[in-house]
């Protein structure tokens, strides 16, 4: 049964408005109702406002044409920073990926965003995502020459990550392809640890003097 | 007064993981196949974050032990544990492309909450086996025709589906529609046949016949193995009624 039923009285408009919240992810039909709710005892500039945001992030939001990042401009402010080093790029599968890297601070170089992974079950290969426009950036760039593969630590992001080694591996230039480190992730303890995580925390362990 | 519920409300099994897709802010949604209960279909919460236990434990192509808490719509997984990580299959891309093809095709044959532990054990054992013969596209033929007989599926290898008469040892037709062997001359133009020589005839039944330690010691030949690919195939797509997803990847990486 619909929530709408339940509500018959609700006016039209704002059953619309719930239904237009139901769309986003995470959002059931009770929170949905709470939201419509807050939004009509807002002042109207306010529900101005949102409506302009959710107007303008279709139209003024396009993706980069050089890492496919998303931006204002056909070339991001992460691509036309001159501070950045231009020999390193890192793969990452969403947007969401470079904010928590840049986040960080742990990283000088420039993106790619490949906008999701290899999931064969899905129906989603390598022409689904972004690879092709990868390879033909490094092609193109001679001043790439190193790669770094931050997909995610599961069987979809593994399989990404070989599929683009892979493909470099063609090339007659000197590439460097590297894999982001795995391990124990800070503030766990080892008891819980899992039994592939102790693998890979073990096999890439490093000098304290380095790690420090 | 309620009614007294008598539905169990947890469940521990072993299984293994066919398939996942992000769920919420940070949980994940496995299907898992079971010996004793067919696909389940259970959310796992937090999973997607780094210092959830269960993350390092549960992924796709993965054995693993489950607790579950049954719910009426959405089941929970509240413990995972590892049994094989299947580690040497998740370091090979080909490799990774054959699981993949094997595990849809898994979830395509089996129904929830139907137990049919043959089709669990079968996958299991078609893991193991892929561990250690690596790259074998005989394999894949030999789990594709033991998935159909092991589903209830098998097509009609020895009598004509038309007239009922036995085959003789010669070129026939196969139906993908009716499933199974037909004889040329009681073929009819309103059916759509795939011709099929003598030879993928007998590899056909060889390897419906028999176990996987016996259809190794055979060399089949490369052109009834790609007869075996079409006819299989068409035939898996027919039964399904759907296309194969991993099978556009396996064909490009293996």
């Amino acid at each position: 049964m619909s929530p709408l039923n339940k509500f018959p009285f609700m006016p039209r408009a704002l059953s619309q408005l719930v239904e237009s919240f139901r769309l986003l992810p995470g959002i059931g039909p009770k929170t949905a109702q709470k939201l419509a709710f807050s939004t009509l005892k807002m002042p109207p500039e306010q529900v101005n406002d949102i409506a302009n945001s959710l107007r303008n992030i279709k139209s003024e939001i396009i993706y980069c044409k050089k890492c496919q990042n998303i931006s204002e401009v056909s070339i991001c402010s992460i691509c036309t920073d001159i501070d950045r080093d231009d020999s390193i790029i890192c793969v990452v599968e969403e947007v969401m990926d470079v904010y928590v890297l840049e986040k960080s601070r742990a990283f000088k170089g420039k993106f790619h965003v490949l906008h999701g992974s290899i999931s064969p079950a899905n129906g989603i290969g390598p022409d689904e995502i972004r690879i092709k426009e990868l390879i033909s950036r490094v092609e193109s760039d001679s001043k790439i020459k190193e790669i770094v593969i931050a997909t995610n630590l599961n069987l979809e992001g593994e399989a990404t990550a070989m599929y683009i080694n892979q493909a470099f591996n063609k090339f007659e230039k000197n590439l460097k392809i590297t894999r982001l480190a795995r391990g124990l992730p800070s503030g766990s303890d080892i008891e819980y640890a899992d039994e592939t995580t102790i693998l890979h925390a073990m096999g890439s362990r490093v000098n304290i003097n380095e790690s420090l | 007064m309620k009614a007294y519920r008598k539905k169990k409300k947890y469940l521990q099994t072993e299984s293994i993981v066919l398939k996942v897709f992000d769920f919420g802010e940070a949980d994940r949604i496995f299907t898992l196949l079971t010996p004793d209960n067919g696909i389940i279909r259970a959310v796992a919460k937090g999973v997607r974050k780094p210092k959830s236990r269960m993350g390092g434990h549960i992924d796709v192509l993965s054995k693993v032990n489950i607790y579950i808490s049954l719910g009426e719509n959405l089941s929970n997984i509240s413990q995972a544990e590892i049994i094989n990580n299947y580690s040497i299959l998740k370091k090979d891309l080909s490799l990774i492309s054959i699981s993949f093809y094997i595990l849809e095709l898994c979830e395509k044959f089996s129904v929830e909450n139907d137990p049919n532990n043959d089709i669990y054990y079968h996958l299991s054992y078609t893991l193991d086996i892929l561990q250690e013969n690596l790259q074998n596209p005989l394999l894949i033929r030999w789990f594709e025709i033991n998935l159909l007989t092991v589903s209830g599926f098998l097509p009609e290898l020895y009598n004509c589906l038309i007239s009922g008469e036995e085959l003789d040892e010669g070129d026939h037709l196969f139906s993908s529609v009716n499933g199974g062997l037909v004889d040329k001359k009681y073929a009819t133009s309103t059916d759509s046949y795939i011709p099929i020589d003598k030879n993928s005839i007998k590899a056909l039944r060889y390897l419906s016949n028999n176990g996987w330690p016996e259809v190794n010691k055979i060399n089949f030949g490369s052109n009834s193995l790609d007869k075996l690919k079409i006819i299989l195939r068409k035939y898996i797509q027919t039964i399904t009624n759907s296309q194969i997803n991993s099978e556009k990847f396996l064909s490009r990486i293996f």
